[in-house]
């Protein structure tokens, strides 16, 4: 039998921002139908790992490879693959939902009714289909992220990269949204899902890999986290792993900046 | 997608050589869908300048294309006027470069990060399968397009008045010398660009970036008000810029000395030097922008918008030193909700940029009016601020008054701010008494904007008067307070920074507003005037201007809850 050729090939990435390196050496492995949950304390990484996937940062060591792909030799190709949905809403406002999702269509090389086909429908399902030709200027964050999962998903990637997409669902589309990612890995499509939303990783998640200072801290799915870890929730883990559980005192100390002597009692 | 007519057309004159494109190894159809999408938004994006258009927050802007075109036609037919200064034409060409420079460059210089280089490209079109020649070809051909939409309308109707004085052959050097001078402001642009992110930081850059906008403004409004004057200056006529030794030090001249050259030989060695520098200065700019600034510039400019994680924290740690609006708060404001009223609009009026944008080019139209005052009168020096000629009370009397348009334009800019939502802290606040809030942001707009003005007024006004200015420096003092209070009171149901700028605070309003605004200080100037020469007069007036003002202040310090209104926000 053959073995499974993975998605993405990650193997010795090191990146460095003038002194300051970010990545040191991260390997890794993905498989298609996985949902990886990628996460990590801020400034950890993890966007700079998103963004070298992507194609967006070419100056790095080591080597990515997208379904055998050099990210470094052939960008356009890889980029072809890839679903890239970022987070904090970035679209252009100005534009309608039409003419944006468009827009992305041409540089997707999709064809325009195919694609005015494909983004109707989407939209429909989410509910947005009445503001098609409504300028995405008093759209509400969550509004704005449904058309910026339509553009990433239009083109029927094979793989899909995803920065904070639940930020600004209300949670009905919440639950649409985290099965439809179920169903686009049960498909066959690769999910690379980069989150601080640690109850969601932990539920939608095939496999969880946690970086901590450029390095990968942890990389099992659930199961594995728990038996290496100790029986424990993905919150807990993630927080034994990148803060040596410093909160409690934390939490102390704002505690002890009210000064209890001098404060008023008030009433029982 | 439906795109204006202008830009369409812009848009299949610049994609006309493919060919070019092709060999460059660039994507033709991802370009031209790239460009639309660009010319699209421009439509749709407030003009650069525009006061009143960027105050329509809710409604959707378009069609700024035409509206710009417009503006800069106008400002065109403006600059014609350049080619009538006295009798060399070196002069006119000098001049209309200058000001066609100034333009470009300060115009370019606000809609480089605001239109033209869209950092949220770094997301939405990077990610996608389009190639870096492709890309880079669209925002090179996006800025020319922008470029072509300000300085075609710019340079028509001077292009015009020359076809009909120098004919062809001085129109052919007239667009030659043109298309050199725009390719120049290219450079200077980004030269500009590269040395204020070279000592500032990216919130200081866009600072930088709002006072441009405010100078600009001035310089539009003073251009308008001056330049119809200048016309028959007599020391304009005897000019002889080819013999001034250091002229070539003006970039403007260069272009004029090329024109010249090219139109009227003669040999001169200013005239030589401008010309040769006219043509090789935009040449190396250009090659010095794509071979050297261009590579370090994409770089700097992601700073500009990028969100930072890491904002490096102020190295002095604990108590700040106060400042000069602190001590002038615990001087004239009681403690408590007043106090913060006054800390509070001090420090947004200082920093908030649309404030500044709305109020501060107030100070430059003074300034202008002041200046256009005394261009009316020929011999003018200090001698004309003088009592006791009956001539000079009205130059007095403007000097007076000339801080009422700056002081009622921040009272009626108090209470609106984009950030207004966060004015829920105001709902959440235990004060009894809203209205000391507003008294306090009242006294700090007075602590801005008339205190310094009346003192450099007072202090020349006794200088050149004594004692005897006295009764009228009270009076209008005493007049502007009531004015500043007049307008507070009409906006006093709103907390300072709590509403939204909406149309309707702006456009048609605002001109009503500050056409009303100079009814009453016309009227107030008039009786004053009357009453110049009665000193009793005018301090028993005065007194009963305090009075009423110190009436209105109790009013407003009184006020309750349920006469504050807050905005509301709309589903």
């Amino acid at each position: 039998m053959k073995t499974i050729q993975p998605v993405i090939e990650i193997s010795n990435l090191h990146k460095s921002y003038s002194h300051n390196q970010v990545l040191k050496g991260i390997n890794l492995d993905v498989y298609p139908g996985q949902i990886i949950g990628y996460i990590g304390p801020n400034g950890a990484g993890k966007s700079t790992t998103v963004k070298i996937i992507c194609g967006l940062l070419s100056n790095f060591e080591g080597e990515v490879k997208v379904k055998g792909i050099s990210v470094k030799e052939n960008p356009l190709a890889v980029k072809k693959m890839i679903g890239y949905v970022p987070e904090l809403a970035e679209l252009y406002e100005v534009l309608t939902p039409h003419e944006f999702l468009s827009f992305m269509a041409d540089l997707y090389e999709i064809p325009r009714q195919q694609a005015e086909e494909r983004f109707s429908r989407m939209l429909n399902a989410f509910g947005l289909s009445n503001h098609l030709h409504q300028r995405m200027e008093t759209f509400s964050k969550g509004m704005r992220q449904k058309v910026l999962i339509v553009s990433g998903l239009m083109h029927n990637p094979e793989v899909i990269i995803l920065d904070e997409p639940l930020s600004g669902l209300d949670a009905n589309s919440v639950i649409i949204v985290k099965e439809l990612l179920s169903q686009l890995a049960a498909a066959g499509k690769t999910i690379f899902y980069s989150s601080h939303m640690m109850d969601v990783v932990e539920k939608i998640s095939h496999r969880i890999v946690l970086i901590n200072h450029g390095v990968i801290a942890a990389d099992g799915s659930i199961e594995e986290l728990r038996m290496q870890k100790g029986n424990l929730s993905l919150e807990k883990i993630f927080a034994n792993i990148t803060s040596q559980g410093m909160h409690s005192d934390v939490a102390a100390e704002i505690m002890d900046a009210f000064d209890f002597s001098t404060e008023p009692k008030s009433p029982a | 997608m439906i795109m204006n007519l202008i830009n369409a057309f812009l848009l299949s004159l610049f994609l006309k050589p493919k060919w070019l494109y092709k060999r460059m190894g660039v994507d033709i159809t991802k370009l031209k869908s790239i460009l639309t999408c660009k010319l699209i938004m421009d439509d749709r994006q407030p003009f650069s300048f525009g006061q009143s258009r960027q105050k329509a927050a809710n409604e959707p802007v378009n069609n700024t294309t035409w509206f710009s075109i417009g503006i800069y036609f106008l400002m065109g037919l403006l600059f014609m006027i350049f080619f009538f200064f006295g009798e060399s034409p070196i002069l006119h060409f000098t001049s209309f470069f200058s000001i066609y420079l100034v333009m470009l460059t300060l115009s370019l210089i606000v809609d480089f990060t605001r239109v033209l280089i869209d950092v949220r490209d770094n997301y939405i079109i990077l990610p996608k399968p389009v190639n870096d020649r492709t890309f880079l070809i669209s925002r090179i051909l996006h800025i020319a397009i922008h470029m072509s939409k300000m300085a075609i309308p710019l340079t028509i109707p001077a292009a015009i008045v020359v076809t009909i004085q120098h004919g062809p052959v001085g129109l052919t050097a007239f667009l030659f010398a043109t298309f050199l001078a725009t390719a120049f402001s290219i450079f200077l642009i980004n030269a500009t660009y590269l040395a204020i992110l070279r000592f500032s930081n990216p919130e200081k850059f866009k600072s930088i970036i709002n006072y441009l906008q405010i100078g600009f403004t001035i310089l539009i409004y003073g251009g308008y008000q001056l330049l119809p004057r200048l016309i028959d200056n007599s020391v304009l006529e005897k000019l002889d810029l080819n013999g001034l030794p250091w002229i070539n030090a003006v970039p403007s001249y260069w272009f004029g000395a090329l024109w010249q050259m090219l139109t009227y030989p003669a040999f001169n060695p200013n005239l030589a030097f401008g010309t040769l520098l006219a043509v090789s200065m935009p040449v190396a700019g250009i090659y010095l922008v794509v071979k050297v600034f261009a590579p370090a510039f994409n770089q700097k400019l992601a700073l500009i918008t990028g969100t930072s994680d890491r904002v490096p924290a102020l190295t002095s740690s604990g108590k700040k030193k106060p400042g000069l609006g602190d001590k002038i708060s615990n001087l004239i404001t009681s403690p408590g909700p007043e106090q913060m009223g006054f800390d509070l609009s001090w420090r947004m009026m200082l920093r908030s940029r649309e404030f500044k944008m709305q109020v501060y080019p107030g100070i430059g139209y003074i300034l202008v009016l002041l200046i256009v005052f005394l261009l009316k009168k020929n011999n003018f020096n200090a001698s004309s601020f003088l009592i006791n000629n009956p001539d000079n009370r009205f130059g007095i009397l403007v000097a007076l008054y000339s801080p009422a348009l700056l002081i009622m334009a921040a009272a009626s800019q108090v209470h609106l701010s984009q950030s207004w939502k966060a004015s829920w802290i105001y709902k959440m606040s235990p004060a009894q008494k809203p209205g000391q809030i507003i008294s306090g942001s009242i006294k700090a707009v007075i602590a801005q904007f008339m205190i310094l003005p009346f003192f450099i007024i007072g202090i020349s006004g006794f200088l050149l008067n004594g004692v005897a200015i006295l009764p009228s420096l009270v009076l209008s003092a005493g007049m502007q307070t009531l004015m500043l209070y007049l307008v507070s009171l009409i906006n006093n149901q709103y907390l300072p920074f709590s509403q939204p700028i909406t149309k309707s605070g702006g456009d048609g309003t605002s001109v009503a507003n500050g056409i009303l605004a100079m009814v009453i200080i016309g009227i107030i100037v008039f009786i004053h005037w009357i009453i110049f020469s009665t000193s009793w007069a005018m301090l028993t007036l005065a007194v009963l201007s305090l009075t009423i003002t110190f009436l209105i202040h109790k009013n407003i310090i009184n006020k309750p809850w349920k006469r504050i209104v807050f905005a509301q926000e709309q589903a």
